[in-house]
């Protein structure tokens, strides 16, 4: 079954697309930007991230790497997934997509009602994921995006194994995000980083002052973190499950070979899955062969307890 | 803003407690929840005639539903729905779920805030925004439902009313949804700003789920001290000014609201004004007294 997985790459530039081929990514997702926008885009990632910039600069950048996907048999996901598009930029959009389409992308990831009804005329031509901004909560959800035409879903970061499982029946293709979660619910948060201030992040994950009813005062403390991050141990139940495909974030990487190496890691353990590797033979193997695992990997995600889908006292109070 | 309706939403073991000339200033009583299912643990019918005794219209504010709970939640509140009731969804699911259900005279539906907002509803916008131009700024203010494609999707979908949190250069989009025929309910203060699925509060005092219920009565106000770097896993220092542009924000819950109230800009028409007393610090005890 592992077999059936699919990695989903980041990519902003042909160097990146080249790590990423390496690394063992299945497909890749990609934006533009758009020259009536300085740091907004049309899909749900800044221009540039502390500097750092997330989009193909123009169409030709975007063909060449569109080209090398063809030859690799890498199918490429095109992000135009804004949680929603003014009145006044609705026909920008379209054409912006339009563009992506006549390239040959050949997915369209959208993240609104709105914009997947701009795009409906395209639906013939590719094939649309629902982003995390319309991710759905229950089976209803899941239902309503399959009605309208959606072929693969986004599934939430805070959504239990147990409950992706009862969405398999609907026969949607699901797709998780593997890295870097914000533990919020994606619609609903609001505390966005802004792409023009180094100083500000994601509200969800920054450290605050807190002060408490009875007047008590931590000076510092990451209140509102409850960040899943990592799905590595739950792979083959993920599968079961009817998860077919892994999206990996960071397209604003400040090293895209870094962030290859978690496409990587991702990468090896499906393979040893498919040899039927047990999850402690993984890690022995991840211990002895990979230092990115000893030195960021256990520290980061394992120490904190950062498991999406193994139980924590994070996804153990999910309301 | 003008509007002569105005909405109350409260917590219902509040609601006993309410004395009527309080509730004089009230057209339409909303109880529920944005967030959490378990702070509806208790809401019965009779909360809702009492509501309907007392001459006003009533709400059910319904949280976001998610799988493990949608039956459950979905079985008790079906039961009110032989009474005139509107109710405010917060995920499209659940919408989508209840519009399919036959026979519902008496129930309309509302759009709630985890569904309806707008890049203003960030705190920082303004820092977002900045380096846009002016018509692109002034677009981006817009509300996300404002469009052709969603307000079809709402008349199919029998959504005659959104719950908006109010913030400048909403007016055109308001204006916009009431010509067609979407009525605005406009909360002027604490808006909105994040919800998550595993609650900050019970995390914060390592407390239960289903036994934390009287824990997100009281609000635990956070400042931003320090950004954290998602690439590096670190923390870096928010200088002084910068937390100015943050503000402070205040968590009830697992609801995040922002402290600070919208003050208007010229007068404009809106359907109804929520004084929402779950999510704010004022007590409302102590207004029912005034």
């Amino acid at each position: 079954m592992l077999d059936r997985l699919k990695l989903v790459a980041p990519v902003r530039s042909k160097f990146m697309m080249q790590e990423m081929l390496e690394a063992g990514a299945d497909e890749v997702y990609v934006g533009v930007r758009h020259p009536l926008l300085q740091q907004l885009s049309f899909d749900n990632r800044f221009q540039t991230v502390a500097g750092y910039p997330a989009h193909f600069e123009n169409w030709e950048s975007l063909q060449e790497v569109i080209d090398l996907a063809k030859r690799k048999s890498v199918q490429v996901i095109f992000m135009a997934n804004a949680s929603y598009i003014p009145r006044e930029l609705e026909q920008a959009y379209i054409g912006h997509v339009a563009r992506a389409v006549e390239l040959g992308v050949d997915f369209v990831t959208v993240s609104s009602f709105q914009t997947l009804e701009l795009l409906k005329n395209f639906q013939k031509r590719v094939a649309f994921i629902s982003g995390s901004t319309i991710a759905p909560v229950n089976k209803y959800g899941v239902r309503m995006l399959r009605e309208k035409g959606i072929a693969r879903i986004t599934v939430g970061h805070s959504t239990a194994l147990k409950e992706i499982r009862s969405w398999k029946q609907e026969g949607l293709e699901m797709m998780i995000t593997g890295n870097f979660g914000t533990g919020s619910v994606p619609a609903s948060c609001r505390l966005w980083e802004s792409p023009n201030n180094a100083e500000i992040g994601e509200g969800i994950r920054s450290g605050y002052r807190v002060e408490f009813p009875d007047g008590s005062i931590a000076s510092q403390m990451t209140l509102l973190d409850s960040a899943t991050d990592c799905s590595l141990c739950n792979l083959e139940e993920l599968v079961e499950a009817g998860v077919r495909a892994i999206k990996f974030i960071g397209r604003e990487a400040p090293n895209p070979v870094s962030l290859s190496l978690v496409v990587d890691v991702f990468r090896q353990w499906k393979e040893l899955g498919l040899e039927n590797v047990s999850i402690a033979d993984k890690k022995e193997i991840m211990e002895q062969e990979q230092l990115m695992w000893v030195m960021k990997w256990v520290p980061r995600f394992c120490e904190k307890c950062r498991c999406t889908y193994l139980p924590t006292r994070t996804n153990q109070i999910y309301v | 803003m003008n509007t002569s309706k105005k909405e109350l939403r409260v917590h219902h073991d509040q609601l006993y407690t309410l004395p009527s000339l309080f509730l004089e200033d009230y057209d339409t009583i909303c109880l529920g929840h944005s967030g959490c299912i378990h702070k509806m643990a208790g809401l019965a019918e009779e909360h809702i005639q009492y509501i309907l005794q007392q001459g006003k219209s009533a709400k059910i504010e319904l949280p976001i539903l998610f799988e493990t709970h949608f039956e459950r939640v979905m079985e008790k509140v079906q039961q009110f729905f032989h009474l005139p009731l509107n109710i405010v969804v917060n995920d499209w699911g659940t919408l989508h779920y209840l519009v399919s259900q036959q026979n519902l005279p008496h129930v309309s539906f509302s759009l709630g805030r985890q569904l309806v907002y707008s890049l203003m509803n960030c705190p920082w916008y303004e820092d977002i925004l900045q380096n846009e131009t002016d018509d692109i700024r002034k677009a981006y203010l817009q509300v996300n439902v404002d469009s052709d494609s969603i307000l079809a999707l709402l008349q199919q979908y029998g959504v005659k009313e959104i719950d908006l949190d109010m913030g400048p250069g909403m007016q055109e989009s308001i204006q916009s949804l009431r010509k067609e025929g979407i009525a605005i309910n406009a909360f002027l203060d604490y808006a909105m700003a994040s919800m998550s699925r595993s609650c900050h509060t019970v995390r914060a005092y390592n407390e239960s789920v289903g036994n934390c219920g009287y824990l997100c009565n009281e609000a635990i106000y956070i400042e931003p001290r320090q950004r954290w770097n998602r690439f590096e896993d670190t923390m870096i220092r928010i200088a002084k000014e910068n937390r100015q542009k943050l503000g402070e924000l205040i968590v009830y819950g697992n609801i995040v609201v922002q402290n600070k109230e919208w003050t208007g800009e010229e007068p404009f028409e809106v359907d109804s004004i929520c004084d929402d007393f779950r999510f704010s610090p004022k007590q409302i005890g102590q207004e029912a007294v005034k």
